[in-house]
């Protein structure tokens, strides 16, 4: 293990929801102060402050990060902003992390923040601006272009079908029915309702994909010595890592996430993980889409390549299965407010490791859960691996 | 000099040219509301925080010094009146083109305020920083829950 | 942890459309001239003259399409221009019925990613197929991954250097 033991020790998070009448700033606010009450801090007590949100243009806010620094606790303190798009919430983690791990503090406040409604006409529209302006943006693509091209070739490469990979989207928007900080949780949702619902761009369907959300997540991390002063439940940041693939996404082999396999690697070694199928207890990988779950959990190589639906349609998945996989409900089901989203999975792992999330609660006390986020051009994968 | 370089003589061969089209629809907030429906009814609100003994205009819901909520009873209403902090006169519009007749913009804190607020200087003449102002609101009709609701500040 | 989620307040579509809520709606019309560069300048100046080129690294030996002054894996110039064929294997394919800004399309549109002959294995880059039929069902018919497509052009007069100068991918004739 690099550097310093490092703990989170609180976390809150506003309800999700599709659209909210607070500002950015006043969703990183009720984020934040959640977070400092649940471990019975203040403001005065944080050192340095992590921040993290996608794309500008969502909020519509240049700069974004600046404007939500109030709502973040960042007056007066050092703050830095990550960003690798869909990544940064668990990235955000990964640099509050070694804020502390080099010894340069001893606490800091990591903040996610989206606010995606006030995008218009719709916030796909902001992700126009992600292709290359000279060769593709000319053809008219959206944002729906990429993921259904790489589920396509998911799919072909393994001989998948739709009703495979939307057993994911079931399980995950049943269990947001019992996270309340839920958008779309669904306990009665059923294959047929993913299969029958509106195809946007195939093979991606209307329920196949993760809805447009405001929120904030908020956590606080602190060293050791402080860690344990502060509470009797630390929970141990025992390995991260990230890794980035080649922005020249159709130069790309699209069945795979090599980016993410890199990652999770990186991450097993620091926390001395050989078999990460048996020593890996809850796992929360990214699902803006359903098929993305499957793809990320071959990459964590959870699953071997193409055979990640085996462990949903086995219910090895399911939250009492042997690796209950995305418990919170995830982006399919709580909701995506992008890096909120990545960051309100690592608050997952947190509170199902103190064993305090309640109806969501996996049995047989977890000892170990990892959160993975993804994003940029389909090419970053971030990883977080969590221990009491 | 303009404030955005025009780029002339591209080689049209190779540049693309594109327009990023979005439009912002932006909600006021929670405390954001209740201030602009205050400044509906012709009044200025701010928000006082009672550990930092700091009052915020436009009013927040919390303080970005401590954190800390500032519920119900932190809000009070300052007055119309205040006194001129800094100013300037802008003869560029964004787009770089001559703006006839300039605009004057001020920085004003309200008696009974520490945050400053950004608006209008209305008036024609000399301003200067310590010069006393006071808020002039658009007729009740004419209102809409905007900080547009205040047409600017005037001299005193 | 229920006690640690704040009870945001939420809006419906109407808050907004009514004007319930106090809004400012503000246009962001950016307008920008992108420099093409150097090697994708070259790029379009070939595909106004019909043809479809790439770039090749010595040291890896790939030949890259869209090409690059500079092997990103390598990182290192790219050595050489090398002429590609019109022709390719879809890698992938979707069958979008939507717009960007999310209003249903009369005619789907068949975005894919293209392996282009010529160039190394699995160089693909983004366009779009046509001749493939007119709803969800026929297209789903007829297009498969590994298909082989070739470009049809616009005729030359109509050209002006831009990835637009193919309309599309076509099915090759077996």
């Amino acid at each position: 293990m690099a550097g310093r033991r490092v703990a989170i020790v609180g976390a809150g998070m506003t309800k999700f929801v599709r659209r909210a009448l607070e500002t950015g700033q006043e969703l990183a606010w009720e984020a934040a102060s959640k977070a400092l009450e649940s471990c019975e801090m203040t403001l005065d007590q944080i050192d340095a402050v992590v921040l993290g949100s996608a794309p500008d243009a969502f909020d519509g806010v240049h700069m974004k990060v600046e404007y939500l620094s109030p709502g973040a606790g960042a007056w007066g303190k050092p703050t830095i902003r990550g960003y690798v798009g869909g990544g940064t919430g668990v990235f955000a983690a990964i640099q509050g992390w070694y804020h502390i791990a080099s010894g340069m503090f001893d606490t800091v406040l990591v903040v996610c923040e989206e606010k995606m409604s006030s995008c218009h006409p719709h916030p796909q529209a902001a992700f126009n601006y992600i292709f290359d302006h000279t060769l593709e943006r000319p053809l008219g693509p959206n944002l729906l272009w990429i993921f259904a091209l790489e589920m396509n070739a998911y799919m072909t490469k393994y001989g998948l079908t739709k009703r495979d990979i939307a057993m994911v989207a079931v399980k995950n928007k049943r269990n947001a029915a019992d996270h309340p900080a839920a958008l779309l949780g669904d306990p009665n949702i059923t294959v047929e309702d993913i299969l029958q619902s509106e195809v946007l761009a195939w093979p991606v369907q209307r329920l196949d994909v993760s809805p447009v959300t405001d929120g904030a997540v908020a956590i606080v991390m602190a060293a050791e010595h402080v860690a344990r002063r502060v509470t009797n439940k630390p929970v141990w940041v025992e390995g991260v890592g990230w890794s980035l693939d080649t922005q020249y996404w159709t130069n790309r082999d699209l069945s795979y996430p090599t980016y993410v396999e890199e990652a999770a690697r990186k991450a097993y070694a620091m926390a001395g993980i050989k078999e990460p199928r048996k020593e890996i207890h809850i796992v929360e990988p990214y699902d803006p889409f359903d098929y993305k779950e499957l793809h990320h959990l071959e990459g964590l190589l959870l699953a071997d390549r193409g055979k990640a639906a085996e462990l949903i349609a086995l219910g090895i998945a399911n939250r009492d299965g042997d690796m209950p996989v995305t418990p919170s409900g995830g982006l399919l089901g709580v909701g995506n407010p992008i890096a909120a989203a990545g960051l309100m999975k690592v608050a997952e792992i947190f509170w199902q490791l103190r064993g305090e999330a309640g109806k969501r609660q996996v049995p047989g006390q977890p000892r170990r859960g990892l959160a993975q986020a993804w994003g940029d051009l389909m090419q970053v994968g971030t990883v977080i691996i969590l221990g009491i | 000099m303009p404030l955005i370089e025009r780029i002339q003589h591209l080689n049209e061969a190779r540049a693309w040219r594109g327009a990023i089209r979005l439009e912002g629809v932006y909600t006021a907030g929670v405390a954001g509301e209740r201030w602009l429906r205050g400044l509906q009814e012709g009044k200025i609100y701010g928000t006082r925080c009672p550990r930092c003994r700091y009052t915020y205009v436009p009013a927040r819901r919390f303080c970005e010094r401590c954190l800390g909520e500032l519920s119900e009873d932190a809000w009070i209403e300052v007055a119309p009146q205040g006194t001129l902090i800094s100013w300037t006169r802008v003869h560029v519009a964004p787009d770089g083109a001559p703006l006839v007749p300039p605009r004057t913009i001020g920085l004003i804190r309200l008696d009974g305020a520490d945050a400053v607020l950004v608006h209008e200087l209305i008036g024609d003449g000399e301003w200067a920083s310590g010069m006393r102002v006071e808020a002039v609101f658009r007729p009740p009709a004419e209102r809409v829950g905007s900080i547009r609701d205040l047409l600017g500040f005037r001299r005193l | 942890m229920e006690r640690w989620v704040y009870p945001t307040t939420g809006l419906r579509a109407e808050d907004l459309e009514r004007e319930r809520v106090c809004l400012v709606r503000a246009p962001m019309n950016g307008e920008y001239a992108w420099d093409a560069g150097v090697a994708v300048g070259r790029f379009l100046a070939e595909l106004k003259a019909g043809r479809l080129i790439g770039r090749r690294c010595r040291a890896c030996g790939r030949v890259m399409v869209p090409p690059r002054m500079f092997c990103e894996q390598c990182f290192r110039p790219t050595d050489e221009w090398v002429p590609l064929a019109d022709t390719g294997t879809v890698i992938t394919f979707s069958v979008c019925t939507i717009s960007w800004d999310m209003r249903r399309l009369e005619v789907p549109e068949v975005p894919a990613v293209i392996a282009i002959d010529g160039a190394s294995p699995g160089m693909g880059i983004m366009h779009k197929l046509g001749e493939v039929g007119r709803t969800l069902e026929e297209i789903l018919d007829r297009v498969r991954i590994g298909m082989r497509v070739q470009a049809v052009w616009k005729p030359a007069g109509e050209r002006e250097g831009a990835i637009t100068d193919i309309l599309y991918f076509r099915p090759l004739e077996q």
